[in-house]
């Protein structure tokens, strides 16, 4: 059973290797890291860049942007200039009408800008004119960062890392297994496999355990050019390797449906599509999803975050390591049923 | 070795089978040509019988493993041979044939002696993609003898090879039998069938027609006559001469004694008059 076992993983690695399914997950890793390392900033900076047009006698806001601010505002004095100062991308406006001091306020949007930062820049200046009316000179509100609290914040560009290791790791170990299936079946090659004493519960872990040792490869490249050797590479080799078990058992299940590749495109595109939303709710914290946290995708960069930017919450990774486990007992005997039932049954 | 009884499968399962009501037997050792036009079923009785397609109805045996279930251990005492070559691309011969080797759990032939046997030596470290389809047919028919295999299962095995290559197979075929192979051959060319079995199943659009031996079958359909070409005179003459008529033997021991005779044809059919006169249709239709 273990020889027949090896044979097929050797047999996996020769297609992998000469399919050149290796070489493109290494090209696409390296690529990743070089976005990672050289396109992408550490740091998104939100300057406002406000056209501010105080329309008040005492005009105390332009002055005071003007005076204590100077590089974070445009004042202007006329409809006009304000207009045409706001046809600039970026530019965020605003108009301050009242007798002597603030009356009302008006802020002009693009229409780009996040909720988030529309709300902020409502609070800020409502907290402006407040201080005003209360004879208070306008200024910002304090602002304290607890970095010990939630650990300390990654860098944009790195904390792109779990998401590509995930992306690249699984998605794309989906697909690529999907297509070593589907040559298997252009040769005819299953057919021979099945007139022989190996099993298909042999034939979907020899492909799997090939498809993860490709995405560790890709894992361990990935980080090394990114976050360095100084990682967490238990947790993160653990969770790429069972998130990539689970993933390609899937996408073997799914391609065994398809006659062909172009059958199988459109579904896989689907699916993925769905695999992918726990990368929204990882860039948008504040969203939630239904059943999203039943996706295997969602563990799996959640633990690989906690592994590259640790918060100190070890459990994340411990259940996400548990849920890739149980998805995987879950998976693995509905791949064999489905393989055995499109394969012998159907004859597909 | 080999027992189907009311054997039916369809693929659409409206009420169209692709074969209905087939039954045969194969005694051990014996090479059982199954033979019919394209179409006839024969490559659908064959993936039944090597577990490629399910039992629907009827009952299948093959070395006593009832085929509604067929156990692993079937699969290490058979060996098929498929008529299109069915071999990884991107692997070379040896590693092909190596591959398969490790699946089995008995001794298995060293594939490089299999190579050497179907004349592809030279070409075992190259990959697969490479060869002419007459050396993938060639690399899939030494693949079926990995498992050294009780019952054999050989699918066109001259389809697409060259007349030195089609005689060194069928060498093959009766070496394997003489080792005590039960051998299973599809095909639909009857000379390769006439040349190497020892009983033929005519099918013919999902029934079997006739089960019988080549010689009998040709016997059975073929005229009992005796055609001589003999100079007489000067001249060529023809004679058609029944042995069983009284004059006929006569004259024909009159023309062999006088050493006039230049050829001598007995008219026993052809297995494709044969299957011809049983289905209405011919063998290549």
């Amino acid at each position: 059973m273990l020889r027949r076992f090896s044979a097929l993983v050797a047999r996996d690695i020769k297609l992998v290797v000469r399919n050149h399914h290796l070489t493109i997950v290494v090209a696409v890793a390296v690529l990743y890291a070089l976005l990672v390392r050289f396109l992408i900033p550490a740091e998104l900076a939100f300057e406002p860049n406000l056209v501010i047009w105080d329309r008040t006698a005492t005009r105390a806001i332009a002055t005071w942007y003007r005076e204590t601010e100077p590089g974070r505002a445009k004042v202007v004095d006329s409809e006009a200039a304000y207009e045409e100062a706001l046809r600039e991308a970026n530019r965020i406006g605003v108009k301050v009408t009242g007798d002597r001091l603030p009356e009302e306020l008006e802020l002009t949007f693009q229409g780009f800008e996040g909720m988030r930062s529309r709300r902020l820049l409502e609070a800020i200046f409502s907290f402006q004119v407040t201080a005003m009316l209360r004879g208070v000179p306008p200024g910002f509100p304090a602002t304290v960062l607890r970095p010990g609290e939630g650990g300390e914040q990654p860098a944009l560009n790195l904390s792109l890392v779990p998401v590509l290791v995930l992306f690249e790791a699984a998605m794309l170990g989906m697909l690529l297994s999907a297509v070593l299936l589907f040559g298997e079946k252009d040769e005819q090659t299953l057919r021979a496999y099945r007139v022989s004493p190996g099993g298909i519960a042999e034939y979907l872990l020899a492909r799997s355990l090939t498809m993860s040792i490709l995405a560790l490869i890709s894992a361990a490249v990935l980080t090394l050019l990114t976050v360095g050797p100084a990682a967490n590479w238990p947790v993160i080799l653990a969770v790429v390797f069972l998130g990539s078990m689970t993933l390609t058992l899937a996408a073997m299940v799914l391609a065994s449906l398809f006659r062909n590749v172009g059958q199988f495109y459109l579904p896989y595109f689907l699916i993925t599509l769905v695999l992918m939303l726990p990368m929204v709710v990882y860039f948008q914290p504040g969203m939630r999803l239904p059943l999203i946290d039943l996706l295997p995708t969602y563990p799996l960069v959640y633990a690989l975050r906690e592994a590259y930017f640790p918060t100190g919450s070890p459990g994340v990774m411990t259940g996400a390591v548990l849920q890739l486990l149980a998805t995987l007992a879950v998976v693995l005997p509905l791949a064999i049923l489905t393989f055995r039932r499109q394969l012998v049954v159907k004859d597909v | 070795m080999i027992k189907v009884e009311e054997l039916f499968h369809s693929y659409t399962g409206n009420g169209r089978y692709a074969i209905a009501g087939v039954s045969f037997e194969v005694e051990k050792g014996e090479i059982f040509g199954f033979l019919g036009p394209n179409g006839a079923g024969k490559s659908t009785t064959q993936k039944i019988l090597t577990g490629l397609l399910p039992v629907q109805t009827g009952r299948v045996a093959v070395a006593g493993q009832d085929m509604r279930r067929p156990t692993r251990s079937l699969f290490n005492r058979i060996g098929v041979s498929f008529e299109n070559p069915n071999a990884y691309r991107k692997l070379s011969g040896l590693e092909n044939l190596a591959f398969h080797a490790s699946l089995y759990d008995v001794p298995t032939t060293d594939p490089m002696a299999l190579l050497r046997r179907v004349g592809l030596t030279e070409a075992a470290h190259r990959r697969v993609g490479t060869y002419s389809k007459g050396m993938q047919q060639r690399l899939v028919f030494a693949r079926s003898l990995l498992n050294r295999p009780d019952i054999w299962f050989v699918d066109e095995p001259t389809a697409g090879v060259d007349p030195t290559t089609t005689q060194a197979i069928k060498e093959i075929v009766r070496e394997e039998r003489e080792r005590g192979v039960t051998v299973f051959l599809t095909t639909n060319n009857m000379h390769v069938a006439d040349a190497l079995c020892d009983r033929v199943a005519f099918l013919n659009e999902g029934k079997i027609v006739t089960v019988d031996s080549p010689r009998e079958l040709k016997l059975k359909y073929g005229q009992k006559v005796i055609v001589a070409e003999h100079r007489s005179e000067g001249r060529l003459k023809r004679e058609v001469l029944s042995p069983l008529v009284e004059g006929d033997r006569v004259e024909l021991q009159r023309l062999l004694a006088a050493g006039q005779v230049e050829t001598l044809h007995s008219q026993e059919a052809t297995l494709e008059e044969v299957f011809i006169k049983l289905a209405g249709r011919g063998l290549g239709g």
